[in-house]
């Protein structure tokens, strides 16, 4: 599964907008991956400027 | 459920576009909502906040205390270190765009603007006729507020238009990943913009120092999100940083994505506007996306006042903001992007022979388009995309 790590995310958005499956859960303190929509195409974690995302797999 | 408020529009995001937007409506007497997560507007500013002076004006008086520092040159900078240099009196700014926004804010308020920060939006209320609502959240409690119109201006994440049905995910040769750390006790000139391109240290896109006033710059670095696989744009700018300004103070860093991409084919939906980055309006070339931002904010501001007054919020009555967008600035976006395609392509050494064959031109009569036309000759290939720059933009 794609994780995305809280302690290294700038919460910027980079991922959320190039998810073709709107699998980002973004709200006010919390960024996170819905396992049940995402398809594993890795682009969140090819786009992050921080390499926050990670393939926990 | 009833929703808990009400308002004729509510805007999303509180950057240039979302707070022309609000102000634009608010002075013309429209009972207005700006929602935005951040705890304070403007913070962070995920931006190098360079703009045109001129074209700033355009939309708002502009005041001295939004200014860090006046640009009167650019350098192009190619991994040799040869450079072109356009201008010599241009009028450029470098924003302190925490201020600007504040002002702005402050604008709109006073106008009558209803603004609520920390106020994060989980949802749009749909009814039979499109876009009735907003599900917020604040602080761990929900509220409904129904609207008449929903203007997005989300940003670069754009989820708001999502969740009315437009598909706003970017590809990843269309979004550059970016990284800035404001950099203090360094020695740059203030009056200069620097872009340093080059294939291994900033693939697909470039790093660039902007001054910021008292030895400050916003120093940072996107790339291509198609070159992004296995590096990352802030090892890229650390390195860049280490390079350049090795006795540098990082003061502040911010990350953040931007949208290079045609803007949004239907930037609207029954009772939705979607402007600035969310609607893809940014130049997709430079990735400068404060002026495109404003003029979105302004047109879907106009559009929403009169499609109110005519009682019509319907797809087809918004649909001229579309029309407004491409006279404007959607036809130029347009060419940019396939300005965009094909200079990404270009190998260094076609960058470095641009700046040698340019160094004996007077810089102030250089202009970016020039520079670009001559790396083309120097890169014959490329001149069968470059043809499309000169057709008519769809």
């Amino acid at each position: 599964m794609i994780v995305i790590r809280d302690d290294i995310c700038d919460h910027c958005g980079t991922c959320v907008s190039v998810c073709p499956r709107d699998a980002i859960f973004f709200g006010c303190e919390d960024i996170r991956v819905l396992e049940d929509r995402c398809d594993r195409c890795r682009r969140c974690l090819i786009v992050c400027p921080v390499q926050a995302v990670e393939d926990a797999s | 459920m009833r929703p808990d408020k009400y308002a004729q529009v509510v805007v999303v995001g509180a950057g240039p576009a979302g707070l022309l937007a609000a102000l634009t409506l608010a002075r013309e007497g429209r009972d207005v909502i700006l929602v935005d997560r951040k705890r304070q507007v403007g913070v962070p500013v995920r931006c190098a906040e360079g703009v045109g002076r001129e074209a700033l004006q355009e939309y708002v008086p502009l005041r001295p205390q939004w200014i860090s520092a006046t640009i009167r040159t650019v350098r192009l900078v190619a991994p040799s270190g040869e450079y072109v240099q356009l201008g010599r009196r241009m009028d450029g700014l470098v924003l302190d765009r925490v201020v600007f926004e504040e002002d702005l804010a402050r604008q709109a308020a006073a106008a009558g603007a209803r603004i609520f920060l920390n106020t994060y939006a989980g949802g749009l209320l749909m009814g039979p006729s499109g876009v009735e609502g907003l599900r917020l959240e604040c602080d761990g409690q929900h509220r409904q507020v129904g609207c008449r119109l929903v203007i997005a201006a989300d940003g670069v994440e754009s989820r708001v238009a999502r969740w009315a049905g437009i598909d706003t995910a970017l590809a990843l040769k269309d979004v550059e990943t970016c990284a800035q750390y404001l950099l203090e006790d360094i020695d740059v000139d203030e009056t200069r913009c620097d872009f340093f391109f080059g294939r291994r240290e900033a693939p697909g896109g470039y790093a660039w120092v902007f001054p910021k006033g008292s030895g400050r710059a916003n120093v940072g670095l996107g790339i291509s999100g198609r070159e992004a696989a296995g590096c990352s744009a802030k090892e890229l700018l650390d390195r860049f940083v280490t390079k350049h300004y090795p006795q540098g103070r990082k003061a502040h860093f911010v990350a953040g994505g931007v949208p290079v991409s045609r803007s949004l084919r239907k930037p609207y939906a029954s009772g939705l506007l979607v402007v600035g980055d969310a609607a893809r309006q940014a130049n997709p070339l430079s990735g400068g996306g404060i002026i495109p931002a404003l003029e979105a904010g302004r047109l879907a501001a106009q559009v929403a006042h009169r499609s109110l007054s005519e009682g019509d919020v319907s797809e087809k009555a918004l649909s001229r903001y579309r029309t407004a967008w491409n006279r404007s600035l959607g036809r130029s976006q347009n060419r940019y992007y396939r300005l965009k395609e094909t200079v990404s392509r270009l190998p260094d050494r076609t960058l470095e022979s641009t700046a040698r064959a340019l160094q004996d031109v007077d810089p102030e009569h250089l202009t970016l388009f020039r520079v670009f036309a001559t790396a083309l000759r120097r890169h014959p290939r490329l001149i069968l995309d470059a043809r499309y720059l000169f057709l008519p933009s769809v």
